[in-house]
């Protein structure tokens, strides 16, 4: 039971509720698939640095978060979308919905992390990653992988996971990097090759790397945020960067045409490209694409190079977001179950 | 045969002639009916349209050709259809078990299996997932303790994870039927030298034939629809809710989604159909208030009172592995145990636990209220309104979470209607939440409804009762428990339902479910465990309050309710 | 005329329940629905209470149409044949639940509960729930419920047929006992004929949806007018015309000018003489000792025979007899059973 005060505080936040609009001057609502824990530090600075403006930060994982933004197209509720992947930013139903918008500083970032008509930026992004249970590894008698074309040993049957590209952007992220980096023919090859030993292609994209972390399954193919936070807190996983180049994905931030509050709208997105936000991604990312910034600890400690570049697969953002429905349906033609 | 029953049999319904009582029959159908057209049709007919709105923004039936072209969506179909009918069989025949040891069973702790049967009810859907996994899962307490290896990804980890979800569900419903069959037929069988078998096979299966076969209907329908346990521990065996999941979240292509969310009410009105046409050939159960009450006998009482043990063992177990994993610093490598996953601040804490609690009671309360209405009121409605509004009512658990969700965006995120009001609110949760679990509540208080003789309702009548008497101080009490259930049922399950609510949360407004997906988004499945033991104790908690406060009230009336 | 029933008609789909139906009940009368299952006689029933509705006709109280009142305002008593007490609630809050509808103070309901009590003889179980009573016991609270609010008429829906046959007969004396002295017009719904002769002052006898006949129970018995009657209230033999005219053509006297097929003749049981006689046309086939008579089966000219006796006659299987028929005790009947010839 409850005291008559909390009562009338729930019924006039129902009543506040009842009233909900597309937040007025002096807030915004933020739409967002960023991490939890990034996400709670950028955004207490995010409030510091600019009091005036209330943030309101709804958090959903990548694609729900795409399905509320598209069910909620024709009366968008949020003002901004923030740290959500670009590959799904460049479905041109949700560039429509952008307003174009330079933000302050925008200009440091290399052509290929932002719009060319200025709708979305891309200051960080996440990569995949391998995540591989060492002690099943053992158990197994089975070397460590380090390539896709380890995957397809005999001994992997029914030891790794990955992610359905059609159910989950990070199945995609991986798909597309084998076929962009291998060429079309050997990366289908190569997909048909590890197919045999799939045990299951999984609807979410943070799945194989849980389930191989608690000795479920050898390797997870699965993303590299999820491994390190599983190595942080004590699994016995190795996160592996395949050779020839993992797939990764840039998290994008751009203002909604249909905003009222475009000034603060614009502040905000001004205060992603700033010295403060940077040096926090610095903290909290294994992926800034804003040159010149350092490792963070925990990229390091999780055992990533210093210099990323150096696993990351050669994607081309706009060839994978023109792709997508075309590789998603091969592929479900090929491997679909 | 008496003069009676023929006339009975054929028109049912009471005289339409009730002047004050014939507007209050009307609201008593009216408002459940306004809320189903608007909270259900209308959100439904949004995805209908939908489903019809082709690629380039016109409407045409490409999108369903598309559909029913693809071999994906025909393997989808057969797996669902299979997974249906297994889960219903397994959930039905252990369902009946427990309902029937429950109510025509004479053995101690029957208050015990009635609490671990519903905890799949009160648990968030992670839980489940999780306790299947730490138990059967390839590296599981099970496969470690014996040495095997067994595989469970796939078509029995998920008709397990069904049935544990589907079975209180199922024992709720049979249970409605089984608690209040006449005494004296038994005793009349039992003078004429029926066994108990007989007794059972010729009185007891016949008349819980409206509940079985209610039960199996939404053990059905709420199996096909499900994607959580498809997700989790289903493996490579795609249903179509995982394949509505695929086209909605995963290419974000609602439109196609919606054909499969469509299709999937093809399945279930002809199960409802094939449900009513078997119940036409069952007359209405006469029942007076003579109670049964089961005496000890061992050839019967003990194999069942096994029996429930057994069942009630395995659910607890799941549940009970993720409330010990919860206070495990590392499963399964670093078994110690420790506090810290309880000590939760991201995703915004405990905060979210306690408008919950209030939206569940509201929709709980609101929607047991609904329902009841709708029930009193269809026992008055022409049968041309009362057989559209059956069906009606019992569609909703057709819609997966996820499209009902969406559809509720698509509809209430329009400025174009006034109910645009509740978009962003807590209200819309909690009316989610009711709908999404209409059927249930629907068909548990109709099952009771059928067991109450006519002659009361007649009775009061002639006594000078209009239809307002009679529903507060006869058909209520009569049909007590159902609606203590039912309310009971909304009050967990809005606790913890994710699926339709995780759409329709605001950065002001999360819940709970909510909460343990973003912990278990964040990795910190351990913290989400402990969140969910931490919202399934609050359930718990809640659920004894509320039981005491409904006991204490019935010793104060002395009334002879007994639920 | 207190009640009147004018040209009810009922029909369920293809079945006819009702066809053209009148009836009427005098003040303080207590009048039997008597006929077979199916026969229309609840349907009649729940017209009048206004539980159900008819295709045509009205009912009308003192004068006043009925037809649109809803049951609960007609005032009316109803006791049903299965148990419809209150589950719920306790004896005497079943009683007073009409009371307490009417906005009556509750040391007056009490006080009228109380005294209901005492008129059906069980004051002390006022606080039991009624799955707590004998099934003889829930009817007579179920009757006191039905009376307490004073209706205007008393409606009874077989209540007797749920009960054994001693707390049957004692039941039945006692409603008859309460009726008379309260006064309550009252309509009784019963298959049993044996229970409508003892109560009824009048008896409306029903078959197929129709009234076939209605009197004074003397009438029914002693002066049917048809087949149907005859031979559902009580036992009779039954003759045909022509076997009549061949055996004993002095009955013929009393029969009405009609073909044959029309009429038949009815000889209650009692109303046959037997006398020893060597000569005898009749010999007995069977005894049956029924304790304060004897039922005598025969073979005779007329046919089979059925004769009840209170004599001391010590009659044997195979004795031959004489029979005497007086022609006054000869009813010609109607024959309306369809193809009962055959």
């Amino acid at each position: 039971m409850t005291t008559p005060v909390s009562v009338s505080r729930i019924t006039a936040s129902l009543l506040a509720l009842g009233l909900a609009m597309p937040a007025a001057a002096g807030e915004l609502t933020i739409y967002t698939a960023l991490e939890e824990e990034e996400l709670a530090a950028y955004t207490e600075a995010a409030q510091k640095a600019l009091p005036d403006v209330e943030l309101n930060v709804l958090r959903l994982s990548t694609g729900k978060l795409g399905a509320r933004i598209l069910a909620e197209a024709d009366n968008p509720q949020a003002d901004l979308i923030w740290g959500w992947a670009v590959t799904a930013m460049m479905d041109p139903r949700i560039l429509e919905m952008m307003s174009s918008y330079e933000a302050a500083g925008v200009d440091v970032l290399p052509d290929r992390f932002r719009d060319p008509e200025n709708r979305w930026f891309a200051p960080i992004g996440y990569m995949g990653a391998f995540c591989v249970n060492k002690p099943r590894l053992e158990e197994k008698g089975l070397p460590m992988p380090t390539s896709w074309a380890d995957l397809a040993q005999e001994g992997f049957k029914n030891e790794v996971l990955m992610p359905d590209p059609n159910s989950s952007g990070t199945g995609y992220l991986h798909v597309n990097a084998v076929l962009q980096s291998m060429g079309a023919e050997a990366g289908w090859a190569q997909l048909e090759a590890v197919d045999p030993n799939m045990a299951q292609y999984t609807s979410s994209g943070s799945k194989p790397c849980k389930s191989a972390r608690i000795g479920e399954y050898t390797v997870g193919i699965s993303l590299a945020f999820t491994a390190m936070q599983s190595i942080q807190e004590g699994y016995p996983l190795a996160m592996v960067f395949p050779e020839g180049g993992v797939g990764y994905e840039l998290e994008a931030n751009g203002i909604l045409s249909s905003t009222d509050n475009a000034g603060d709208a614009q502040k905000f997105l001004d205060w992603t490209m700033s010295d403060e936000a940077i040096a926090l991604y610095g903290e909290y990312k294994a992926l800034v694409t804003v040159p010149g910034v350092g490792q963070s600890e925990a990229a390091a400690a999780a055992g990533l190079p210093e210099d990323i570049g150096t696993v990351l697969a050669d994607v081309d953002f706009d060839a994978s977001a023109k792709s997508q429905v075309e590789t998603k349906k091969e592929w479900r033609e090929r491997f679909g179950r | 045969m008496t003069d009676k029953t023929l006339p009975r049999g054929t028109s049912g319904a009471p005289p339409a002639r009730f002047d004050g009582d014939k507007a209050l029959a009307l609201v008593c159908v009216g408002v459940p009916l306004i809320g189903l057209v608007l909270f259900f049709l209308y959100p439904m007919a949004i995805v209908f349209l939908r489903s019809i709105t082709t690629v380039d923004g016109e409407y045409g039936l490409s999108n369903y050709a598309e559909v029913l072209g693809s071999s994906g969506f025909w393997r989808a179909t057969r797996h669902s259809m299979i997974m249906g009918g297994a889960t219903t069989l397994l959930s039905v025949v252990l369902g009946f078990i427990i309902a029937h040891g429950l109510y025509r069973c004479a053995f101690r702790g029957k208050r015990l299996i009635r609490a671990v049967i519903v905890l799949p009810l009160l648990a968030p859907s992670l839980v489940q997932a999780l306790g299947l996994i730490f138990l059967l899962g390839r590296n599981g307490v099970v496969n470690q303790l014996f040495g095997v290896e067994m595989e469970i990804y796939g078509f029995w980890g998920l008709l397990i994870a069904n049935t544990l979800y589907a079975l209180p569900q199922a024992v709720m419903i049979i249970g409605a039927a089984l608690v209040l069959l006449d005494a004296r037929t038994y005793e009349a069988a039992e003078v004429m030298g029926a066994s108990p078998m007989r007794q059972f096979r010729d009185l007891t299966l016949p008349a819980a034939r409206f509940g079985i076969l209610n039960a199996a209907f939404v053990v059905f329908i709420i199996t096909i629809t499900d994607f959580g346990n498809a997700a989790v521990i289903g493996g490579d065996y795609s249903v179509l809710a995982t394949e509505i999941y695929s086209q909605v979240i995963g290419q974000r292509n609602f439109n196609m989604g919606a054909v499969v969310g469509i299709m999937l009410l093809l399945p279930t009105v002809a199960a409802y159909y094939i449900e009513r046409r078997a119940m036409r050939l069952q007359g209405r159960h006469p029942v007076n208030a003579q109670r049964f009450v089961p005496r000890f006998t061992p050839a019967r009482d003990l194999p069942m009172a096994g029996l429930n043990l057994l069942i009630c063992l395995a659910v607890l177990s799941v549940i009970a592995i993720v409330f010990y994993a919860s206070f495990v610093r590392l499963w399964p490598y670093n078994m110690s145990l420790t506090l810290k996953h309880y000590d939760i601040t991201l995703a915004g804490g405990y905060s979210s636990l306690w408008i919950t609690i209030w939206i569940s009671l509201a929709a709980a309360a609101g929607g047991t209220f609904l329902v009841f209405l709708l029930a009193v009121g269809l026992r008055r409605a022409p049968a041309m309104l009362a057989q559209p509004l059956q069906v009606l009512a019992a569609m909703p658990a057709a819609v997966p979470g996820m499209v009902l969700g969406l559809a509720y965006i698509l509809t209430f995120n329009s400025t174009a209607t006034p109910l645009y009001l509740l978009y962003g609110t807590a209200a819309l949760i909690g009316i989610v939440n009711f709908y999404h679990y209409h059927t249930q509540a629907f068909l548990t208080v109709m099952t009771g409804f059928r067991q109450l003789p006519s002659a009361l309702e007649e009775a009061a009548g002639s006594l000078g009762a209009g239809l307002g008497r009679v529903a507060v101080n006869i058909i209520a009490p009569f049909v007590a428990p159902m609606l203590i259930s039912v309310f009971f049922f909304l009050f967990m399950r809005s606790m913890v339902t994710l699926s339709a609510v995780v759409f329709l949360t605001t950065p002001d407004l999360s819940v709970a479910a909510v909460t343990i997906m973003r912990l278990d988004d964040a990795g910190l499945t351990s913290q989400a465990a402990a969140f969910s033991c931490c919202v399934m104790a609050v359930v718990a908690a809640a659920l004894l309050g509320m039981k005491a406060i409904l006991a204490y009230l019935g010793r104060n009336a002395g009334t002879g309710s007994d639920g | 005329m207190y009640l009147t029933v004018e040209h009810a008609t009922k029909t369920f789909g293809p079945f006819v329940a009702l066809d053209d139906v009148s009836i009427a009940i005098e003040k303080g009368e207590f009048v039997c629905l008597l006929g077979p299952s199916g026969c229309g006689k609840t349907t009649l029933l729940r017209i009048i209470a206004g539980l159900a509705e008819t295709d045509s006709g009205v009912v009308t109280i003192e004068g006043e149409t009925l037809s649109n009142q809803p049951a609960r305002k007609r005032g009316f008593g109803i006791v049903f044949q299965s148990y419809s007490l209150f589950p719920n609630m306790t004896v005497a809050e079943n009683i007073g639940y009409g009371l307490r509808i009417r906005g009556a103070a509750n040391d007056q309901i009490a006080a009228r509960v109380r005294e209901l009590l005492e008129l059906v003889k069980l004051p002390q179980l006022a606080d039991k729930f009624p799955s707590q009573l004998s099934g003889g016991q829930q009817q007579r609270i179920a009757l006191a419920r039905a009376i307490a609010v004073d209706p205007r008429v008393l409606l009874l829906d077989e209540p007797l047929s749920a009960l054994d046959a001693k707390v049957r007969a004692d039941l039945r004396s006692e409603i008859r006992q309460l009726q008379r002295t309260l006064g309550i017009p009252t309509l009784m719904v019963t298959h049993d004929q044996e229970e409508a002769l003892a109560l009824a002052d009048k008896i409306i006898c029903m078959n197929h949806g129709t009234v076939v006949q209605a009197g004074t129970p003397e009438d029914l018995y002693h002066r049917p007018e048809t087949r149907f009657v005859a031979d559902f209230m009580g036992t009779s033999n039954l003759i045909e015309t022509d076997v009549i005219r061949r055996v004993q053509p002095d009955l013929l006297q009393t029969r009405p000018d009609a073909p044959d097929a029309d009429y038949i003749a009815c000889i209650r049981p009692e109303h046959i003489e037997l006398t020893p006689d060597a000569d005898g046309t009749a010999t007995v086939r069977e005894i049956s000792f029924l304790g304060n008579l004897k039922r005598i089966e025969l073979d005779s000219p007329l046919g089979p025979l059925l004769v009840e006796t209170h004599g001391a006659g010590g009659f044997s299987p195979g004795d031959k007899l004489a029979l005497g028929i007086a022609p006054e005790h000869c009813v010609w009947v109607r024959d309306d059973v369809i193809g009962a010839a055959a």
